[in-house]
């Protein structure tokens, strides 16, 4: 709030200076125009433009211009390092995938959050965990707000589960629960499928992380000078990975998977919660579906959080401070009550959450999109492998993967394979 | 005398091909209107349906028109392709006219470097296409999504290829009645070879309209996108597509085409027949 009154006591003065200059005329407040990027114009379009015209409501002095929406992440990025290339102007504000924080801020793209954070006045009240700001960390700095939030979970279609003989207030909390039961699905005739593991088009292979993390592991050391998915964890991933092939997930495209899911003839879908709500649409009431979370085989297993965040690229000081507003905004309790409750995703900020007029209600209608929200304590920075590799390092992962859940090999012989293969892109 | 040879079993046989191909081609299209009156529960059934049974076509179609500024997509492409058409005709006819009918040093040469530009794919030239324009600042403008492609081989190619068949006698008598080069391409050249330019116009339009590489590259003004953005609107990796709006999005974006073809279509044949290019 001290800033506004820093740029009203500067525009007054601009004010004074003009009226000394023309005597006459009204003083014009300068206005700022904040220039915002954003991906995924099918979940987004409706939240962005409802928080800009709110925000602009809010602050007449700033005019948000939303650029034309990128279809994905990689494809903002991509835009952002051509921009960068020929020195064209970025955004002042764009909506990143998290995993994209690494890449941008060591490329100096994006510009570090920790002094604005540092400046505010009373910042533990606005509702942001110091958790969720790990989330978008780089060399210890914040360097974006976490936006729209989704961890891996478990969807089941309740008929065939019940079907199977299955309970579907009593769903599997472990592995070998959840692949007996998705063998009982498969047998229930010859157009049911048990299970669908989502992992060969997932971005940076999200899920894999996903199952390395609940075991307790990670890809790397903390100070990433070796690797650690290639210990005990790591193995465990992949014997996972193993039974569910064994189990009979087809090798079908994910995209198959998920329409076979909606159309009633897939038991089983792990996959990211932010599908939670066009799955609801797609399936109708052609059959209840309920979601649970992921198997935990340690009890202090960790998530990757997928999903996106605010970055701030303008370095403009003035630009800058609309664009913090703006970032606070977004990432606040009004912006996260529109995302909310127009997406699938989970909100980076708590106060949404608690206060029963925002977003209480909400998850007592919806219970399925409560069970990410209940995982959100285990919820940590989706791993980048660094170095310039960092884009080729998941297509290889994703081929032993595929060699793994097709059981063309031995969990022990592919991970060895990975190592060797991982390391050999790393920076030395 | 052609026609007494025909028998009627083979015409029947002939139209049962032409049935199963036509088949072929349309049933995309009639798959695209028939998603696009669907509700998204009714997209993925087991069961296989045309016509569905909750029409939801007015949700589909007001959903597509509110969420993506389709109208405006729709008048940047008119604007876009029209400009880009008449550029290329206007450089290409002149620059055919040359190749095919006047007589000078390096006319190989040239006609041959057209050939190889005609080789070479425009996602080559994107890259220096991208850092010219954004040298001259004319990035994320109507003109970054004309310039580029105002030039085209193959419409040069194809002028010329037309232009060759038109007899020198009747370019001589021209010449002799007092006619300018210009006036001969004007008021003779050009209108002999309507149909050669419909056929090219048809084809430069469907390329530029539903060309979706170079406008993402190039454009940020969602005043500015083009009809493909549209589509982009819809379609999602991440929390799954809205195949019911995409789909009324793309029958939106493809009607204006479709009547644009209806009204050309028996010149575009003429031209396609007459000048060989298949």
């Amino acid at each position: 709030m001290n800033l506004h009154a820093k740029s009203s006591a500067r525009r007054s003065f601009a004010a004074a200076v003009l009226a000394v200059a023309f005597v006459s005329g009204p003083a014009v407040a300068e206005s700022v125009t904040l220039t915002v990027a954003y991906a995924y114009p099918s979940n987004f379009q409706k939240i962005k433009t409802e928080i800009a015209e709110r925000f602009m409501a809010a602050h007449p002095d700033i005019e948000v211009e939303l650029e034309a929406p990128a279809k994905d992440y990689e494809e903002l990025v991509q835009r952002t390092l051509r921009a960068s290339v020929t020195d064209q102007e970025l955004p002042a504000v764009a909506f990143h995938g998290m995993h994209r924080v690494r890449l941008l801020s060591e490329r100096d793209q994006i510009v570090s959050l920790t002094p604005f954070i540092e400046a505010e006045a009373d910042w533990n009240s606005l509702g942001y965990p110091a958790s969720m700001l790990t989330l978008t960390e780089a060399r210890g700095e914040t360097f974006g707000m976490p936006f729209s939030i989704s961890l891996p979970i478990v969807y089941y279609n309740a008929d065939l589960v019940g079907r199977a003989g299955g309970d579907i207030d009593e769903l599997p909390t472990t592995w070998e629960e959840l692949l007996a039961l998705s063998k009982k699905i498969e047998a229930l005739d010859d157009k049911t499928m048990g299970v669908h593991f989502f992992y060969y088009s997932a971005a940076n292979n999200w899920t894999f992380h996903a199952l390395v993390q609940s075991f307790g592991g990670r890809m790397m050391t903390p100070d990433e000078q070796r690797l650690a998915f290639n210990g005990a964890e790591g193995l465990e991933a992949l014997r996972t990975l193993r039974k569910i092939g064994q189990a009979g997930m087809a090798d079908l495209g994910d995209r198959q998977a998920f329409q076979a899911f909606s159309a009633g003839t897939l038991g089983i879908l792990v996959a990211s919660s932010s599908r939670i709500t066009r799955l609801t649409n797609a399936i109708g009431d052609r059959f209840p579906m309920r979601t649970a979370p992921l198997p935990m085989p340690v009890a202090d297993g960790k998530l990757p959080a997928g999903g996106s965040a605010a970055m701030m690229h303008t370095r403009d000081p003035k630009t800058q401070q609309a664009a913090w507003a703006f970032i606070k905004f977004a990432t606040g309790p009004v912006g996260q009550t529109i995302m909310v409750k127009n997406s699938g995703y989970m909100p980076g900020n708590t106060i949404p959450v608690t206060e029963k007029e925002l977003l209480g209600g909400f998850y007592d209608q919806n219970p399925n999109h409560m069970t990410p929200v209940s995982q959100i304590e285990r919820a940590t920075r989706f791993f980048t492998f660094p170095g310039e590799n960092s884009l080729k390092i998941p297509v290889v992962v994703r081929d032993h993967l595929q060699n793994v859940v097709t059981l063309k090999r031995e969990p022990e012989v592919a991970l060895a394979d990975m190592e060797r293969d991982v390391q050999a892109l790393l920076p030395e | 005398m052609r026609r007494a040879r025909r028998s009627p079993a083979a015409g029947l046989g002939r139209h049962a091909a032409l049935t199963v191909t036509m088949a072929f081609a349309l049933l995309p299209f009639i798959w695209m209107v028939s998603l696009s009156t669907k509700p998204p529960a009714e997209i993925f059934e087991a069961t296989f349906r045309i016509w569905p049974e909750t029409f939801y076509a007015l949700e589909n179609y007001s959903r597509a028109l509110a969420a993506a500024p389709l109208l405006r997509f729709i008048v940047n492409g008119l604007i876009v392709t029209g400009a880009i058409l008449a550029l290329q005709i206007l450089i290409a006819t002149p620059a055919a006219y040359a190749l095919a009918k006047l007589r000078f040093k390096g006319r190989g040469l040239l006609f041959a470097l057209v050939l190889v530009a005609l080789l070479l794919p425009k996602q080559v030239l994107a890259l220096p296409h991208f850092i010219m324009l954004s040298a001259i600042g004319l990035l994320d403008s109507y003109a970054a999504l004309i310039l580029p492609s105002i030039v085209s081989p193959f419409a040069i190619f194809l002028f010329r290829q037309f232009f060759k068949t038109v007899p020198n006698d009747l370019i001589d008598a021209a010449r002799l009645d007092g006619l300018s080069e210009v006036a001969i391409l004007w008021r003779i050249m050009i209108p002999i070879a309507a149909p050669a330019i419909a056929a090219f116009g048809i084809l430069s339009v469907v390329a530029h309209w539903n060309d979706l590489f170079w406008p993402l590259v190039v454009i940020r003004n969602e005043e500015l996108a083009t009809p493909p953005l549209g589509i982009i609107y819809f379609r999602n990796d991440d929390s799954g597509t809205e195949h019911g709006p995409m789909m009324a999005a793309a029958v939106l974006i493809a009607a204006p085409l479709v009547a644009a073809f209806l009204v050309a279509q028996r010149r575009f044949i003429e031209g396609i027949a007459m000048t060989g290019a298949r």
